[in-house]
């Protein structure tokens, strides 16, 4: 069985499993633990938004902005962002343009220190790959730090935010995609400080590093490895690489006691998300997998699309927003994300160029 | 209660004292039929347990919801034991198997 396949699809002679494997992959959340039932509460649901489900666009970069109550979207095959105003009864979605105009945006996060979103960028005509700061009312962008010491970074994947620091991953996507670039730096794992404009490699060990995120109290880093990947586009996924998730202590900026928390069965990690309640959620193909913190697969959410990312939305978080290729989900559970502490309002927080 | 023995040992009545103490009888029964009816009873007892021993209860790997839970209209499924034990020959592929006897011939 290759990690391209889910478990359910597995060959088996046994009728009454073959039966039971059905019911499996017609589910939409698939508990491994009795803690499962209690994170995604009764009633649970699972909707697809938009009727997007039909266009094939790789969808990235969701990124929630408290202060309006919405939420950004990067739709890679439009290379704009979608921007949903959850205030409505009923999400309404728009298309919007950045000026300047950025495009593969890839991973986003909100910074309530500033107010304002940044952004991992992949190299495009014209821009060079980086971080990138957006001002989710004006929509004008700004670079943030596109070179490490006069060296491109490859393709930075995604970021997340702790009071004036970035932790951003920068793995050679845009070279297996066969834009022709040669690396100039080993995929790295960054820390930056948007205050002293420090920019530190803190991990040059892992295979591609994608998805990532922190603990509530902000004491351990969590970095996604989807090493599977590492062929070119179309190739088959290596099951013997890496598609993991490691754990680091986070002590002065830097990463110690780094620890395998997680392998996917399927496909790979990409986007992770930590809820309030320290849970691990990332996405991996056509489900959502819901880890604990001591790194126990709780359960999945099923998709019917190939997700690359998600996050906690709206007033109380409860929203857990998914994004993908095979569209954009909602599902509202009772495990929330994360509250940002807004200090500010937004008109004390302004762009600074 | 019993009054009489006689009838255990072929006798064709078996006197009985009620609980109001009035005495009357009953057909004795065929201690040898009676004797080889329990024999073939165990027998059968025996043979029903040993077979269902034998008889693997159908592999499943799903588990009940739990009762607190309520599902609505989604579509929620709980795999059991953490789908840790497959009937044997599952998966679409052939997967090595090391047999050490012929890891041994071949050295």
């Amino acid at each position: 069985m290759t990690v391209d396949e889910p478990f359910f699809d597995i060959g088996i002679t046994d009728k009454h499993v073959e039966k039971e494997l059905e019911e499996i992959a017609n589910a939409e959340f698939i508990a491994f633990d009795v803690r499962f039932f209690d994170l995604i509460g009764s009633r649970p649901l699972l909707e697809p938004m938009f009727n997007l489900s039909k266009t094939i666009s790789l969808r990235e970069a969701p990124v929630y902005v408290p202060t309006s109550n919405l939420l950004f979207v990067s739709d890679m095959g439009a290379r704009k962002p979608m921007r949903i105003n959850l205030t409505e009864k009923e999400p309404t979605l728009e298309y919007v343009s950045l000026h300047p105009h950025l495009e593969s945006i890839n991973g986003a996060a909100y910074s309530a220190f500033d107010n304002l979103i940044y952004a991992t960028v992949n190299p495009s005509p014209g821009i060079s790959g980086g971080i990138y700061a957006i001002d989710p009312e004006t929509l004008e962008t700004f670079p943030v730090v596109n070179n490490y010491v006069g060296h491109h970074f490859n393709s930075p994947n995604d970021l997340v935010v702790q009071d004036d620091g970035l932790w951003f991953t920068d793995p050679p996507y845009a070279a297996l995609l066969g834009n022709g670039s040669t690396a100039e730096l080993r995929p790295n794992v960054y820390f930056y400080n948007t205050s002293s404009h420090v920019l530190k490699a803190v991990d040059e060990n892992l295979q591609l590093p994608n998805g990532i995120a922190l603990s509530p109290d902000n004491k351990i880093l969590y970095v996604a490895d989807s090493g599977a990947l590492c062929q070119p586009i179309g190739q088959p996924t290596v099951a013997s690489e890496h598609r993991s998730i490691y754990a680091y202590d986070i002590v002065d900026s830097l990463l110690f006691n780094k620890r395998l928390v997680y392998i996917t069965d399927f496909w790979v990690p990409d986007g992770v998300k930590v809820s309030a309640s320290g849970t691990i959620y990332t996405a991996a193909g056509i489900f959502v997998d819901v880890i604990s913190p001591d790194g126990v697969l709780l359960g999945k959410i099923r998709t019917q699309g190939s997700m690359q990312n998600l996050i906690f939305a709206g007033p109380k978080y409860e929203e857990l927003w998914i994004v993908g290729l095979g569209g954009v989900y909602r599902t509202r559970i009772s495990d929330p994300g994360i509250p940002f502490k807004v200090s500010k309002s937004p008109s004390q927080l302004r762009i600074q160029t | 209660m019993r009054q009489g023995s006689r009838g255990l040992l072929g006798g064709s009545q078996f006197a009985v004292r009620g609980i109001s103490g009035a005495r009357f009888s009953v057909p004795a029964v065929n201690v040898r039929a009676y004797h080889i009816f329990l024999e073939m009873r165990t027998i059968a007892l025996v043979a029903l347990l040993v077979g269902s021993a034998n008889t693997r209860p159908a592999h499943s790997v799903l588990q009940p919801l739990p009762k607190h839970f309520d599902a609505g209209d989604a579509s929620v499924v709980f795999i059991k034991d953490r789908l840790n034990v497959l009937p044997e020959g599952f998966g679409h592929h052939e997967v090595g198997v090391t047999r050490f006897s012929s890891v041994i011939d071949s050295r």
